[in-house]
């Protein structure tokens, strides 16, 4: 049984919820401990489906889908675990989708919680609000088979299980986006010999990576928005930049003395992440437009599915009309894509093989 | 055994010198023996005290290990020795100019030695290595050796820093550092993504026709006049592009060239004295390559003869287009220009350097290969010194070694990931 097996409809109904929205899903994100006390990695729980959208000041709207066909436990007893967890992960909102249609002052109660308590019939008429047509596939995420697809490219490569852990799990809850966007490359950097530019799969775990990266830059680029003025030089926004990435000044200065304290370097070795310049030319990009970074997640995403399925006409219209309203997504997620592959030192075919399918919508 | 044992086994003493491996028992001498004949070939008379003392530091000799390789060298008639009782107390070089030093000693050693099996295998593996990076285990199955041997032998060969192992696209890729030495990560893809036999295929076409322009190879797609295909083509950009080959670009008027030449090999074969004789090699064939196949009007038919005739004559007639062409090897000093009657004359600077530069320029215009570049030329000059100046400079040298650290490219990069990695 796979990943994705139990309450498939309930799901595939969520993640389309999520797209009708114009918000980016996560599915199966597992919810880890704050601290690991033991040797094991124990997680707390998994949500089936999270979505992330934007708010109008440009920070994340945060969403829990979760699906629940079995009848174990009652419509309320959800609504509460569904309100701690979403406490917990910081999301703004919880929807529960349950086989049978909840009792109405439950359903009122629960939405004092902030959980919306809904049944199949309910839920659908919810998108519909969104989206005249829904539940419709509309999208390469829209269908769960994609999905199946893109866990299979991770679980048949060995080497990438903390990979998909970081991108698919701590990229949409993280409230550090610049700790886990150095963690992300790190792990790149650490299995960069196993990409092979020719396998599909590896192709869409770049994108895949990508697209997460660029929801943690959405909210970066939020934060740079603020620190930035316009009579900065390049220098000033270079320096107060690698502070940002670092976590801080103080942050910044241990990792520089301790660089400096390593042994066997012949001179002082300046911290820095790799192919900085071409970052700081990045983050200089998408400082002029922050909101456009989740489109360019989106389209990476979009990508990375489109890779390993045939492809579908109405989903490529519909990726070019979103394409046609942000003029900016495309390139962000090309430039970010580009980033990876030349910071984590991967085969630089990987360039042209993602390049052709974005440039396919 | 190969014909070319000593030559590899010279790899592998300049490699393995610093360490103690008991496996390899007669290689290791064959290796010695080849490395002090290329450093004391010409050379007058040597006291014995003075070559132990360079033998041990500038080679890798240990002076323990010189008596029985002067022994071998005497057998094979490339020394005469003084001695008296049993010592010897001088050493007359007696190697011909002519003589190939590799052919003489490795045909000794098929001859007069025998060789275990790790040292079988090691040579088997570096002459491997030799041209191209290999993919592993294809390697191993073409050895046909056990697994444990080839095990071992890899070990050692990773210890000792003479093999290094990268995982490209997925898989295990092995090469030597001996003989390539810039983005070693970037050649492990290149194997690794055409197969390591088309790589060679490539260096060999490159190697026949070194110093071609980079634009003239991608827009004919051939190189001498002859066919690369789609996929060399692109090899050749991608090795260029991400440093394994490192073009020298040299502006010539408003116009840039990059020109191709084979990856600069590793210290092994390419001594650090000799780097920048082997770059202004390289100048010199850009400049002639130029001019042949980049004219700005006269095209140069012999690019060999006019350097040919620039070392007969120490000068080049004047032509109008010396002054763009030959204006970066006035930069590197190698000469300066006159003006002469039909434009600029180029006149040679005459030092060691710049004539071995030319023989170098023209050696490579004609076989393509870098021969004779491994001679550390500071032990040479050791060598016709006194004791006391040996005794000087090997307290500075050990002085010197201790203070710098050895930078291992794993440890930093296991430190940068730390460093990113860290909350």
């Amino acid at each position: 049984m796979g990943r994705l097996d139990k309450d498939r409809f309930q799901k595939e109904l969520g993640i389309q919820y999520c797209l009708a929205r114009g918000m980016l899903p996560f599915l199966e994100v597992i919810v880890q401990n704050r601290t690991d006390l033991t040797d094991t990695t124990e997680t707390l729980t998994d949500l089936d489906v999270f979505g992330i959208g934007l708010k109008g000041d440009g920070s994340l709207f945060r969403t829990i889908i979760d699906c629940k066909s079995g009848n174990k436990m009652s419509a309320m007893n959800r609504a509460f675990w569904a309100s701690g967890v979403r406490d917990y992960v910081s999301a703004d909102d919880a929807i529960v989708i349950l086989k049978n249609a909840p009792v109405r002052s439950h359903r009122l109660s629960a939405l004092s919680l902030g959980v919306d308590l809904h049944d199949e019939a309910s839920f659908k008429d919810l998108g519909r609000v969104y989206d005249i047509g829904f539940p419709t596939k509309k999208h390469y995420q829209s269908s769960i088979e994609n999905w199946d697809k893109l866990f299979e490219a991770y679980a048949s490569s060995g080497w990438a299980g903390p990979l998909s852990l970081l991108v698919q799990a701590v990229s949409p809850v993280t409230l550090e986006p610049a700790t886990a966007f150095r963690k992300i490359l790190a792990e790149l950097r650490a299995v960069k010999g196993n990409f092979d530019p020719k396998k599909p799969a590896h192709i869409a775990i770049v994108l895949d990576c990508a697209a997460s990266s660029l929801v943690l830059w959405s909210t970066m680029a939020r934060d740079i928005r603020r620190f930035y003025d316009p009579t900065m030089d390049r220098q000033l926004f270079e320096h107060t930049l690698r502070y940002y990435m670092w976590g801080g000044k103080e942050a910044y200065n241990i990792r520089q003395q301790l660089s400096e304290k390593l042994p066997g370097a012949e001179r002082p070795r300046s911290v820095e992440l790799p192919q900085w310049e071409t970052l700081t030319q990045f983050a200089g990009i998408v400082v002029s437009s922050p909101h456009s970074a989740i489109n360019g997640a989106f389209i990476a995403r979009e990508a990375a599915l489109r890779g390993l399925t045939a492809v579908d006409t109405v989903s490529d219209a519909s990726a070019n009309s979103r394409l046609q309203v942000d003029k900016n997504a495309r390139i962000l997620g090309k430039l970010l894509v580009k980033y990876l592959i030349s910071a984590c030192q991967l085969p630089r075919e990987f360039i042209a093989a993602t390049d052709q399918i974005i440039d396919g919508f | 055994m190969t014909e070319k044992i000593a030559e590899f086994a010279y790899d592998l003493q300049s490699g393995i010198s610093s360490f103690n491996i008991p496996d390899f028992d007669d290689l290791t001498k064959v290796g010695m023996a080849a490395t002090l004949a290329i450093h004391i070939k010409g050379l007058g008379e040597i006291k014995y005290d003075v070559l132990r003392g360079v033998s041990e530091h500038f080679m890798g000799v240990p002076s323990h290990s010189l008596e029985p390789v002067l022994r071998i060298l005497s057998e094979i008639g490339f020394v005469i020795l003084t001695e008296n009782g049993r010592k010897i107390e001088k050493v007359s070089p007696t190697i011909p100019v002519f003589e190939t030093v590799y052919s003489t000693i490795s045909s000794f050693a098929n001859s007069e030695l025998t060789f275990n099996s790790h040292e079988q295998a090691i040579v088997e593996i570096l002459s491997a290595l030799e041209g191209a990076p290999r993919n592993k285990d294809n390697l191993f199955n073409s050895l046909g050796i056990e697994k444990p041997l080839f095990d071992r032998t890899m070990l050692i060969g990773s210890k000792s820093g003479i093999i290094s192992e990268h995982l490209a696209r997925g898989r295990n890729i092995i090469l030597s550092p001996l003989y390539f030495a810039d983005n070693l990560d970037g050649l492990a893809d290149a194997a690794a993504a055409v197969s390591a036999s088309a790589l060679q295929g490539t260096l060999r076409k490159v190697k026949n026709n070194q110093g071609w322009p980079l634009s003239m190879v991608m827009a004919t797609g051939e190189i001498g006049g002859v066919k690369l295909d789609v996929a060399e083509q692109a090899l050749v950009e991608k090795l260029s592009s991400e440093g394994v080959m490192k073009p020298p670009t040299i502006k010539f008027g408003s116009r840039t060239e990059s020109f191709v030449f084979t990856p600069q090999p590793g210290r092994a074969r390419l001594n650090a004295a000799n780097r920048e004789v082997y770059e202004r090699a390289m100048a010199l064939v850009s400049a002639v390559r130029k001019g042949q196949l980049l004219p700005d009007e006269y095209a140069i038919r012999l690019p060999v003869r006019i350097l040919e005739s620039l070392r007969e004559k120490g000068y080049l007639r004047s032509n109008s287009e010396a002054s763009t062409q030959y204006l970066n090897l006035v930069y590197l000093k190698v000469g300066t220009l006159k003006p002469g009657a039909n434009g600029h004359q180029f006149h040679l600077t005459k030092t060691p350097e710049n004539e071995a530069a030319l023989n170098l320029a023209i050696q490579l215009l004609r076989s393509g290969s870098l021969a004779g570049m491994e001679v550390d030329q500071n032990a040479r000059i050791a060598l016709g010194q006194d004791e006391k100046y040996i005794q000087s400079l090997i307290s500075a040298r050990a002085i010197k070694e201790r203070a710098t650290p050895i930078a291992n490219e794993q440890a930093i990069h296991e430190f940068e990931q730390l460093l990113l990695r860290f909350e």
